[in-house]
């Protein structure tokens, strides 16, 4: 069981990136709409943020490949971990505006946030976002982590 | 160990740049790099610069809608599959993210109508407000003759008036 998680934390990580990916190739519009909200980008930036939701479900699904394959895989890994840290942050950062605007607690707040599945509870996605990270560095990584012993 | 990942990284950042712009030259529903999709004016974004039409007033031009040389053309700005769903009868569809492909073939009818009603869902929907800033600035319409119904489908269908459904006006 041991020797066989690693391939499983690699495909259940491709698994969840090719999700998200493929639905925001589907919808980009509301991906656009999404990413807009957290006004990382201004207005006269609107080409990098086109760029942005065409690239980033590319990169995920790319990702997804490479870290099955093991393809640049950790080159795939380390970017995905930027990826996934740039948006928990936006995603926080957005909560905490919210939560100043509405007077609602971190745990009640509930919004769409770009990551590809509709509306999702804040506290729920970004504790989700952590797991997902560190199964990525996990997938990608594994191989360079100290080792407890010479037969683990 | 660090360099060959930093190397991998760029690799793969290097890849996934050119699978996205082959994606977005390729990909007839992907959205076009060099469009401004939220045009902002001096205002700000929530705010517009047109004139205002409530549900009322777009429900009495409906019988005018069908006319070979209309005085109000309304136009929906939201996706086809919405516009598919349910639409004000005689609205044309103009998904303000594939504008060019539904507004170049009625551009005279534009150029002519005095009364241009440009709607989205309503709410906080913008997309009404970003056509109607396309159709002045980029297509030179009329501001005067640009008017937005704020309320959208979401008021049209409350106030209980007729809908078409499917892609025919």
């Amino acid at each position: 069981m041991k020797s066989l998680l690693p391939a499983l934390v690699r495909i259940g990580v491709a698994i969840i990136l090719v999700k998200y990916g493929i639905e925001k190739l589907l919808d980009p519009v509301a991906f656009l709409k999404a990413i807009r909200e957290y006004e990382m980008f201004s207005a006269e930036s609107f080409r990098l943020l086109n760029f942005s939701v065409s690239a980033i479900p590319i990169a995920e699904i790319v990702a997804a490949i490479c870290i099955v394959s093991g393809f640049l895989r950790r080159g795939a890994a380390l970017a995905t971990t930027a990826l996934l840290l740039v948006f928990s942050s936006a995603i926080l950062i957005r909560s905490f505006e919210l939560m100043s605007q509405t007077g609602q607690s971190f745990t009640e707040l509930s919004f769409d946030c770009g990551c590809g599945s509709g509306e999702v509870i804040i506290y729920q996605k970004i504790m989700f976002n952590i797991i997902l990270i560190i199964g990525v560095l996990h997938a990608g990584f594994r191989d360079y982590a100290p080792q407890l012993s010479p037969n683990d | 160990m660090i360099r060959t990942t930093v190397l991998q990284t760029l690799a793969f950042a290097a890849l996934c740049c050119a699978l996205s712009l082959g994606n977005a030259w390729l990909n007839p529903s992907a959205l076009a790099l060099g469009t401004n999709y939220a045009p902002a004016s001096d205002t700000g974004t929530l705010e517009h610069e047109f004139q205002s039409i409530d549900g009322d007033e777009l429900q009495s031009y409906s019988e005018f809608l069908y006319d070979e040389e209309p005085y109000v053309v309304v136009l929906d700005a939201r996706s086809s599959a919405d516009y598919e769903i349910a639409h004000i009868p005689g609205a044309y569809l103009t998904d303000h993210y594939h504008q060019q492909k539904y507004l170049d073939p009625i551009r005279d009818l534009l150029m002519s109508a005095p009364i241009i009603v440009v709607y989205c869902k309503g709410g906080d929907c913008e997309d009404s407000i970003f056509l109607a800033r396309d159709l002045a600035y980029k297509y030179d319409l009329s501001i005067e003759s640009i008017y937005i119904y704020e309320g959208g489908m979401n008021d049209w269908q409350q106030r209980k008036f007729a809908t078409t459904t499917g892609s025919q006006r």
